[in-house]
């Protein structure tokens, strides 16, 4: 039994030192919009501080937001407009790091090309269940969504379903990775993703005729876009503003646009 | 000082536990008094209309849980048959190595393999299913149900094998003369604690369901359990009433694991 407390306190001890002794750790989470521009930048921020690791996962915009004001993590992300009530409760900082379109997406066989903004308001509200009207493909809709802690589905509603429901019977994914896997396998598909995520393995659809490409939602004509947001908390440590301005910088900027995001400058 | 340690640590589990409850009742107080525990139990998830019902969560938890279980029953009684007959020593550690593996690692399977063959070949359009669900989780608990049948024939043929062989009786018929139907309340109880694991599962639901918040009026629609429900409001705004449904959810299952456990005393005796 001695041996055991003993041993027990052995480990307890050696955990804590190697706890202490061990680099500062910069963890960052939230939206996953941003997840392919920050992994980028994080190996960069690594080489130049090579004491401190950076941590990078998901869990979505409101996630981000309310981990970073608990002083659970040092950055979060977040993919849409922080409420008045969130800033003032945590004293919150956000930086605005790059302009996104939301993409409506379908499976690469699809001949789709185009849909209304009313198409899209009845897909997604299941008023229109087959694609015959659309693709004419005697096929049911499967309706992809986020959760509700999802800054692009915040976006998304907001500005391209305008108050019309998102189905029952949609089917729910964690992230923007997640979506465009399960969308890019299933041919009767549809979903949202940030633009930034797309390549060829899903289709990304006109709206009202508009590509979703980087020079349409710089010139405003896409019109479903939204700002990606990083923020600091009081607590979040000196490092973690490094990290935005890296972010910030002329070289972070580079790769916002590499990801196919628009530059805020 | 050994045994106050242990005393203090076997009554501090025996608390926590029993504080659990209480808590989860606690935080949960502001839905029922926002909703009603009528609605909540009894209507459908709506909380843009501030309805947080979760009856049709409650459906798919059982129904999954019943569905494989029985599934999951069915692939064990042979097994367990096999490995008391053949003592065979491979048998068993495959099968105490799957009480070993990770569920997300099922599940993780399942996507791969299952998911699209479900998609082909049944009417889910999408593969996302109840039925992919079920197959995966009775995977999942056969190692249980096949160890405790097991221990169960064992221990019932311990004492009257020798009697038996030496009437004359066969392995095959001392097995179905006697240990089977010596076995039942085991058997039974096998099938209670998978059922108790599949209803506790989250990770196999979550990525296979589909999460859809409708009615499981099929075996081949997606549809969200109790346990996936609690993974997905979790990143949820923690003061909103939304957010109150995640300790409901828990009080319902640590409801269903307490009528479970009190049906597995019965049968003990």
């Amino acid at each position: 039994m001695k041996r055991i407390i003993t041993l027990s306190l052995l480990i307890i001890v050696v955990s804590t030192t190697y706890l202490f002794a061990s680099q500062k750790i910069l963890r960052i989470a939230g939206g996953t919009a941003h997840i392919p521009i920050l992994k980028e930048i994080a190996q960069k921020f690594m080489q130049q501080y090579p004491d401190i690791k950076v941590v990078i996962s998901g869990g979505g915009s409101g996630v981000g937001i309310k981990q970073v004001g608990e002083g659970i993590i040092d950055i979060g992300n977040s993919g849409r407009d922080l409420k008045d009530s969130e800033i003032k409760k945590y004293n919150l900082k956000p930086f605005k790091i790059a302009i996104d379109g939301i993409a409506v997406i379908v499976h690469p066989s699809n001949p789709t090309d185009n849909l209304a903004v009313n198409q899209i308001q009845k897909i997604f509200s299941a008023k229109i269940k087959n694609w015959k009207n659309i693709s004419g493909i005697n096929e049911m809709i499967n309706v992809y969504s986020r959760g509700k802690e999802s800054g692009t589905r915040k976006t998304f509603e907001k500005l391209a379903l305008k108050g019309a429901k998102i189905t029952n019977n949609a089917i729910y994914v964690s992230s923007n990775g997640n979506m465009k896997v399960m969308v890019s396998q299933d041919k009767n598909g549809i979903g949202y993703l940030s633009v930034g995520y797309l390549n060829k393995s899903v289709k990304a659809l006109k709206i009202n005729n508009v590509y979703p490409s980087l020079e349409n939602i710089q010139s405003g004509k896409y019109k479903i876009q939204r700002y990606l947001y990083m923020i600091l908390s009081p607590n979040s440590p000196e490092y973690a503003k490094k990290f935005i301005n890296l972010v910030l910088s002329d070289y972070g900027q580079n790769v916002v646009k590499k990801h196919h995001y628009l530059s805020i400058k | 000082m050994a045994d106050r340690l242990v005393k203090f640590s076997g009554y501090s589990i025996i608390a926590i536990i029993l504080l659990c409850p209480f808590l989860f009742l606690y935080y949960s107080l502001p839905l029922i008094k926002e909703s009603s525990l009528i609605q909540i139990i009894f209507s459908n998830w709506n909380p843009d209309d501030k309805i947080y019902g979760l009856f049709n969560f409650i459906v798919t938890s059982l129904l999954m849980g019943c569905m494989a279980s029985i599934l999951a029953f069915i692939l064990s009684f042979g097994i367990a048959i096999q490995i008391y007959l053949s003592k065979s020593k491979y048998l068993t550690f495959l099968i105490t190595f799957m009480t070993g593996i990770p569920t997300v690692v099922y599940s993780f399977i399942g996507l791969l393999f299952l998911v699209p063959l479900i998609r082909k070949f049944t009417p889910s359009p999408t593969g996302l299913s109840i039925l992919t669900v079920i197959i995966i989780l009775s995977f999942l608990i056969v190692p249980t149900i096949v160890l405790y049948i097991v221990a169960t024939f064992e221990t019932v043929s311990k004492d009257v094998r020798e009697t038996a062989l030496s009437l004359g009786a066969t392995e095959e018929q001392f097995l179905k003369k006697v240990v089977i139907p010596n076995s039942k309340n085991g058997i039974i109880i096998a099938l209670i604690l998978g059922f108790g694991r599949a209803i506790g599962d989250t990770m196999v639901a979550l990525m296979l369901s589909g999460n859809s918040i409708k009615f499981p009026n099929s075996l081949f629609t997606s549809a969200r359990n109790i346990t996936s429900h609690i993974a997905l409001l979790m990143p949820g705004e923690f003061n909103s009433i939304e957010f109150r449904a995640i300790f409901f959810s828990g009080l319902i299952l640590i409801f269903i694991m307490f009528v479970l456990t009190i049906t597995i005393k019965r049968f003990e005796k």
